[in-house]
C-alpha cells in the first residue's frame, strides 16, 4: 500500500516536472515514429493481400484442382441368360495378390512365404518384387498373380498375415461362365482386356460392356468426398444383360448326346442344331467337342470356332428335300409317280450315280425314303437347271441366313448357273457341289415344318438394360412363304416316310411322329470326293401335326461302320429331340395305327428288285405324258420301243457293261434274261432283228479285256 | 486502498474507480471495437456453423460481455493505480507461467494452466500484465533510462516471462513481447544508439542461433523420432525448424511444414474481389484449412469475403491503431502513453503478424486475430486492452491532483 502511494506521488512528481500540462514534443515524435513503422508494417500486408485477392498465382487454382477427388463407378458386365432366366455368363470376384515393392524391406522372406503356396518360381517373384524397374524407376505397385482362382481362400488369408499385410488381396471381377463349356460356341468368351471374343459376348458386346460412370465432388481433407459438393455425376452405362433363346437344359441334352456320339462312333467332331420351325428362334446350338470360355486359353484356337455358323459342309442326301419340294411345288411330280430307280447305277452326266439301296422302278415316296440318288437327280433333270437354281436360292442357300449371333456367318458355297459344270446337275439335286451352314440348313427344313416360311433363325432374344427395361428386342422378320402349304405338307409327309420306312429309323421317336431326312456326304478329299472321310447328317422335325422342333444333327468324319446318316445322326436326333419335345410339353402326337400296321408303309423287301404290273406302268406313264414334254435329256419312266425314232433294230451289245445294256433295253423296253458277270460276249437275238420281233433279249456275260466299244457319251444322249 | 475508499475524501484525484469516465469516455473507439466484434461473430458463425452450430459464437459473444465489463471497470480505474501493482502481477505471472511449464511438463506442451472451474492461458495474460510491468518499470526509473545499464535492466525484467513462455512453448507469444519491449524501451526516451546497438546484439546472437538450429535440417528424417524430440531444452522443436525451414527455402513438395500456409493462401487466393459469400467458402467446407476458426480465421474470412472485405477489415484495425495511437500521443502523461502505446503494439503485433502468417509473408506461429479468432482468454485480453487504452485519455482532462 505505501509502496503504491510513493509510487504515485513519484510518478505524478516526474511528470508535472517533466511534461507539465502539454505532451512533451520528444515524446510525441517517438509515438509518430512508432505509428509510422505500425503502417508500414500495415502496408505490406496489403500488398500482399492484393497481390493474392486480385492476380491470384495460377497454382492456386491448381491447387484447387486438386481438392476435387473422382469416383470411377465400375459396373459389372452384363449376364447372358438361356430363355428360362439361367444365368450362363455373369461377372464373379476373383482374387488377386499385389504388392508394393517399396514397402518390402526382405523379399526373400516374402519370396519364402509366397512360392510353397501359389506354386510360382521364386525368381519370378523375386524379380517381381525388386524395386526398381529397369529404366530405375520406382515400383510402387506390382500384381504378384493375378485371378487366384484356385487358391483356397485360407491361404490367401495365410499369405496376408504371414507377411504382415505387405502382400495384399485385392478382389477383380472376372468373366465366369457357371455351365463351363455349355454353349460355349453361342456364349464366345471376354479376354484379359474386358472385350467380348466370339459368340455373344463379341456380338452384343456394345450392349454387354458397360462404360464407368464417373462421379466427381471436392474432397474434403480427409480426401472423402462430398456428397453436397457434388460437381459431376455420370450413372454407369450399358451392362445390359443378354437373354438368348437357348434353353440351357435342352442344349446340355444335344451336347451330352453328341458328346457320347462322337465317343461311339469315334468321330472327329459332331454339330446340332434345334430351333423352332415357326419362330426362327435356335434353341439349342452345339459344337463339340467344345472348350471352357472359363480357360479359354487353354484351348486351342480352332476348338473356340463356331463352327456350326462359319463352317461350311456339303449336306448330302439331306439337300434332296430341295429337289423334292421344287419339284412338288411346280407338279412335276407328286408322292406317287413312279421313277425308274435304274437299279441302283446311272450315268446320265458322265459320271456313275449309284444307290445305296438299289431300286427298279418305284413311286417317288419310297425313293425319297431310301434316299435314292438316281431318282432325285432325274427329277432334278425334269425342273431343270435354272429352276434348281431359282429353288436353292429360294431355300436361302448361299445367304446369311441374317440371325442376330453374327454379321460374319458364313454364307456357304454356292456357285450360280454360270459356274456349273456339265456334272453339276448330277451333283446338286443330292447335295453335292453346294456347301451349307447348319442354320442355313435347319431354316430349310423349317420351310418344311412350318408349312412353307423362310423364317429367320436368331438365338439372342432381347438386351435388358439394369433397370429392367428392354433395351434390345430381336424383331423377327415377316417370313417369306416359299412353298405352298400342300406342298410342305406334301413334304412333311415324304419326311416322315423316310423316317418310318426309310434310312431314318433311327430317329424315331415314342409318341411323336417324326419327320426327317437322312444324308451322308462324302468329304471333299485332295482329289476329288474321298470315300475315307464322311458325314453323317440328319435332318429332321416333330411332331408331323405341328411341328414344334427342327433340328439338325452332324456328326463328322465317324470311323465305325456303319457311316451312314441315320445310323450315326439318327440316335442323337431321336434323343434330344423327344427331350426337347417333352419339356415344351408338346403335345403327344401318335403315330397313327394304319401307318404302323403296314397297310401304308411301302416295306423295302416288296419293292427291290421288281417292277410295277404292265396296267400300273402304263397308267404312271400317261400321267406323266404331259411332263415328259420339257424332257429332253431323261426319261422317267421306260417308253415303248416305238417311241424312240432312228433306233434300227436291236443294238449290238457286245462289249458292254450289264449297267448299260440294261439301260439300253430298258429304253427300248425289251426285258433281259441275263447270264454270267462282266461284258456282254454275245447276244441273243442277233444285233439289227427288228424290235418288234424281239420279245426276249438273252445276254452272256464274261470277262474279256478288250474296252467297250461304247464309251460314256455315248450314254448321254443329251449332248448330241 | 481499502482505506481509502472508506475515508471517503473529498479530492477527485484519489479516486481510484470513477464510474463518471463511461460518460466522458471516447465513442469512435468503442464503435469500432463493435463492429469488429459482429464482424467477428459473423465469420466464427460461418465457420464453426456446419460442424459445431452456435457453440462457439455464443461463447464468443459470452466473453465479449464479460470483456465489456472488464473493460468499463479498467476505464473506470485508474491507471496508474493498476500500474502500481505491476511489481505483485509480474511476480503472479511469474508464478503462473512456471506452474503452467512444471505442470505440462508431464504431458507436453500446453499452455493451459487448471484454476479448479477455469483454465487460463497464463502466456495470453503475460502480454498486457508485461504492459503494466514495463510502464511501471519506465515510470519508476524516469530519465535513467537514458543510461544503459537500466536498459539492460529492462530485459532482465522482461527475459524471464519470454524464457518462460518460449519454454512452454509458445512461440508467438514470447515473440511478442520482445518488439514490446523494444518500443517501450524507445518510448521512454532512451538512446537511439543503445537501441541500435540492442537490436544488432539480437541479431548477432539471434542469427548464428537460428542458423546453428536450421543449417543440418532435414524436412524429410528417416527417423520419425527426430521429428518428435528436440536436442535440447532450449533448441528448436521440429516443427518449429521445418516451418522457418520451410519459409525459407519453400520446400518443395512438402505438405507438412508449409501446408497450412499453402492452404490459407489458396484460400485467400481464392476469394478474389468480392469473396465466395457467407458460408460459401470451400476451403473451410472441405477443412482444408486446418485452424480455420483460430489462427487461419482470417484465411476463412478472406476466402469468403474477398479483397472488399479484407480491405474492410484492414481499415478497422488501421482506425483502432491509429486512434490509439492518438491516445497515446496526445497524452501528456508518459505512462499512459507507455500503457496506450503498449496496448497497441500487443494488438498490432497480434493482427498484422497473424494475417501475414496467413497470406504466407512469415511462417507459422500460432498466433490469434484480435476480435476475430476463437480464444476466450485472448478476447478477455483484446478486451482489456481495448479498456486500457480508452482509460488512458481520461486521465488527459483530469490531470489536476
Amino acid at each position: 500500500m505505501g509502496n503504491t502511494s510513493r509510487n504515485r506521488n513519484r510518478s505524478s512528481q516526474s511528470l508535472s516536472e517533466r511534461y507539465g500540462e502539454a505532451p512533451d514534443k520528444a515524446q510525441q515524435l517517438r509515438t509518430t515514429f512508432v505509428v509510422l513503422v505500425f503502417l508500414c508494417a500495415f502496408c505490406v500486408v496489403s500488398l500482399r493481400l492484393i497481390q493474392l485477392h486480385l492476380s491470384p498465382h495460377h497454382l492456386l487454382n491448381d491447387q484447387e484442382i486438386r481438392h476435387i477427388g473422382k469416383i470411377i463407378l465400375d459396373q459389372p458386365r452384363g449376364e447372358i441368360i438361356d430363355r428360362h432366366g439361367v444365368v450362363l455368363a455373369t461377372d464373379k470376384d476373383i482374387p488377386s495378390l499385389w504388392a508394393d515393392p517399396g514397402d518390402i524391406d526382405n523379399p526373400e522372406a516374402i519370396a519364402d512365404i509366397l512360392v510353397p503356396r501359389l506354386n510360382l518360381s521364386r525368381d519370378v517373384i523375386l524379380g517381381k518384387l525388386s524395386k526398381t524397374y529397369a529404366d530405375g524407376r520406382e515400383k510402387k505397385f506390382i500384381w504378384i498373380e493375378r485371378y487366384l482362382k484356385d487358391t483356397p481362400p485360407e491361404v490367401l488369408e495365410d499369405i496376408e498375415t504371414l507377411t504382415e499385410g505387405k502382400v495384399v488381396v485385392r478382389n477383380e471381377p472376372m468373366r465366369f461362365y457357371p455351365q463351363h463349356d455349355t454353349a460355349s460356341h453361342l456364349l464366345g468368351f471376354v479376354n484379359k482386356e474386358g472385350v467380348g471374343s466370339e459368340g455373344v459376348e463379341r456380338a452384343f458386346n456394345d450392349y454387354l460392356k458397360s462404360e464407368p460412370g464417373e462421379y466427381a465432388a471436392r474432397k474434403d481433407s480427409r480426401r472423402r468426398l462430398l456428397e453436397s459438393q457434388t460437381l459431376k455425376f455420370n450413372a454407369p452405362t450399358g451392362g445390359d444383360s443378354i437373354q438368348l433363346t437357348i434353353d440351357t437344359q435342352i442344349q446340355e441334352a444335344l451336347e451330352s448326346a453328341l458328346d457320347l456320339r462322337i465317343e461311339e462312333r469315334q468321330a472327329k467332331r459332331a454339330m446340332g442344331i434345334l430351333m423352332n420351325p415357326h419362330t426362327g428362334e435356335i434353341i439349342a446350338l452345339a459344337n463339340r467337342p467344345a472348350y471352357d470360355p472359363n480357360e479359354y486359353n487353354a484351348y486351342d484356337a480352332t476348338l473356340r470356332k463356331n463352327s456350326a455358323i462359319f463352317d461350311v459342309f456339303e449336306p448330302g442326301s439331306t439337300f434332296k428335300m430341295v429337289t423334292a419340294a421344287a419339284a412338288l411345288e411346280h407338279k412335276i411330280i407328286t408322292p406317287e409317280t413312279v421313277i425308274d430307280c435304274e437299279n441302283g447305277y446311272f450315268n446320265p452326266y458322265g459320271h456313275t450315280i449309284t444307290d445305296h439301296t438299289p431300286m427298279a422302278e418305284a413311286p417317288f415316296t419310297l425313293c425319297f425314303a431310301k434316299s435314292s440318288n438316281i431318282a432325285t437327280i432325274k427329277v432334278a433333270a425334269l425342273l431343270g437347271p435354272e429352276r434348281m437354281e431359282q429353288w436353292i436360292n429360294r431355300f436361302g442357300f448361299g445367304q446369311r441366313t441374317g440371325g442376330n449371333f453374327s454379321t460374319n456367318e458364313s454364307r456357304g458355297i454356292f456357285r450360280p448357273m454360270n459356274e456349273w459344270s456339265r456334272l453339276s446337275m448330277g451333283s446338286l439335286p443330292i447335295g453335292h457341289e453346294i456347301a451349307v451352314t447348319m442354320p442355313q440348313l435347319v431354316r430349310a427344313y423349317a420351310a418344311i415344318a412350318n408349312g412353307g416360311y423362310l423364317v429367320e433363325p436368331y438365338y439372342v432374344e432381347r438386351a435388358i438394360a439394369r433397370d429392367g427395361t428392354t433395351v434390345y428386342q430381336h424383331e423377327r422378320k415377316e417370313a417369306q412363304r416359299i412353298l405352298s402349304e400342300d406342298t410342305a405338307r406334301t413334304m412333311q409327309w415324304l419326311c416322315e416316310q423316310v423316317v418310318l420306312t426309310g434310312s431314318g429309323k433311327m430317329a424315331q421317336i415314342e409318341n411323336y411322329r417324326v419327320g426327317g431326312k437322312t444324308g451322308t456326304a462324302e468329304k471333299p478329299g485332295k482329289s476329288g470326293y474321298s470315300k475315307k472321310l464322311n458325314m453323317a447328317l440328319f435332318a429332321g422335325f416333330a411332331p408331323i401335326k405341328d411341328p414344334q422342333i427342327v433340328a439338325v444333327i452332324v456328326v463328322d468324319e465317324p470311323v465305325l461302320y456303319p457311316r451312314f446318316g441315320g445310323y450315326v445322326c439318327g440316335p442323337v436326333f431321336k434323343q434330344v429331340v423327344e427331350k426337347a419335345l417333352i419339356l415344351q410339353q408338346v403335345p403327344v402326337d401318335p403315330v397313327p395305327r394304319e401307318l404302323l400296321a403296314g397297310d401304308g408303309i411301302l416295306n423295302e423287301g416288296d419293292l427291290l428288285f421288281t417292277r410295277l404290273s404292265e396296267s400300273e406302268s402304263l397308267a404312271i406313264e400317261e400321267s406323266l405324258d404331259d411332263l415328259l414334254e420339257p424332257l429332253d435329256s431323261l426319261e422317267l419312266v421306260a417308253r415303248n420301243g416305238d417311241s424312240i425314232l432312228g433306233v434300227q433294230g436291236l443294238p449290238d451289245f457286245r462289249g458292254m457293261t450289264k449297267q448299260q445294256v440294261k439301260k439300253e433295253l430298258w429304253d427300248l423296253g425289251i426285258p433281259w434274261d441275263p447270264r454270267g458277270a462282266g461284258w456282254v460276249i454275245s447276244q441273243h437275238p442277233l444285233p439289227g432283228t427288228a424290235l418288234t420281233d424281239v420279245a426276249l433279249c438273252s445276254l452272256e456275260f464274261g470277262n474279256r479285256v478288250a474296252a467297250p466299244h461304247i464309251d460314256m457319251a455315248a450314254a448321254e444322249p443329251a449332248s448330241g | 486502498m481499502m482505506a481509502k475508499i472508506k475515508t471517503k475524501k473529498p479530492s477527485p484525484v484519489v479516486r481510484i474507480v470513477d464510474w463518471r469516465n463511461l460518460t466522458r469516455m471516447d465513442w469512435f473507439m468503442p464503435i469500432i471495437v463493435l463492429i469488429l466484434a459482429i464482424i467477428g461473430w459473423v465469420t466464427l458463425y460461418s465457420a464453426t456453423e456446419i460442424q459445431y452450430e452456435s457453440y462457439f459464437v455464443t461463447r464468443q459473444m459470452a466473453a465479449f460481455g464479460i470483456g465489456v465489463l472488464i473493460a468499463a471497470l479498467i476505464l473506470c480505474t485508474d491507471y496508474r493505480f493498476v500500474v502500481a501493482l505491476a511489481p505483485i502481477m509480474y511476480l503472479a505471472i511469474l508464478v503462473m507461467l512456471y506452474a503452467t511449464l512444471s505442470a505440462d511438463a508431464i504431458k507436453g506442451s500446453s499452455r493451459w494452466l487448471n484454476l479448479g472451474p477455469v483454465s487460463i492461458q497464463p502466456s495470453e495474460l503475460s502480454k498486457f500484465v508485461m504492459v503494466y510491468v514495463l510502464a511501471w518499470y519506465f515510470n519508476f526509473v524516469g530519465d535513467r533510462i537514458k543510461k544503459l545499464p537500466f536498459v539492460i535492466l529492462t530485459f532482465v525484467i522482461a527475459g524471464p516471462p519470454i524464457l518462460l513462455i518460449l519454454g512452454q512453448p509458445d512461440l508467438g507469444t514470447a515473440v511478442c513481447l520482445i518488439p514490446l519491449t523494444g518500443i517501450m524501451l524507445f518510448l521512454a526516451g532512451s538512446r537511439i544508439w543503445h537501441l541500435v546497438f540492442l537490436v544488432l546484439a539480437g541479431i548477432v546472437v539471434l542469427l548464428p542461433f537460428v542458423y546453428f538450429q536450421i543449417h543440418d535440417f532435414d524436412p524429410n528424417p528417416k527417423l520419425r523420432s527426430t521429428m518428435i524430440e528436440a536436442a535440447g531444452p532450449y533448441d528448436l522443436k521440429y516443427h518449429q525448424k521445418k516451418r522457418i525451414h520451410s519459409f525459407l527455402f519453400a520446400d518443395e513438395g512438402d505438405n507438412d511444414g508449409d501446408y497450412q500456409q499453402i492452404q490459407s493462401t489458396i484460400a485467400v487466393g481464392s476469394g478474389g474481389l468480392k469473396g465466395k459469400g457467407f458460408q460459401q467458402g470451400t476451403q473451410t467446407r472441405l477443412s482444408y484449412l486446418p485452424y480455420h476458426y483460430t489462427d487461419f480465421i482470417f484465411a476463412h474470412y478472406a476466402e469468403e469475403r474477398g479483397f472488399v472485405g479484407c480491405a474492410i477489415l484492414m481499415c478497422l484495425y488501421a482506425a483502432l491503431l491509429l486512434r490509439g495511437l492518438m491516445f497515446a500521443r496526445e497524452c501528456p502523461d508518459m505512462m499512459g502513453t507507455q500503457l496506450a502505446v503498449g496496448v497497441i503494439v500487443i494488438l498490432t503485433y497480434h493482427s498484422v503478424i497473424n494475417i501475414a502468417i496467413n497470406i504466407d509473408l512469415l511462417p507459422v506461429t500460432g498466433l490469434p486475430l484480435p476480435f476475430m479468432s476463437w480464444g476466450r482468454t485472448f478476447y478477455l485480453t483484446t478486451m482489456a486492452c481495448i479498456g486500457i487504452l480508452l482509460s488512458v485519455p481520461m486521465r488527459k482532462n483530469a490531470f489536476v491532483y
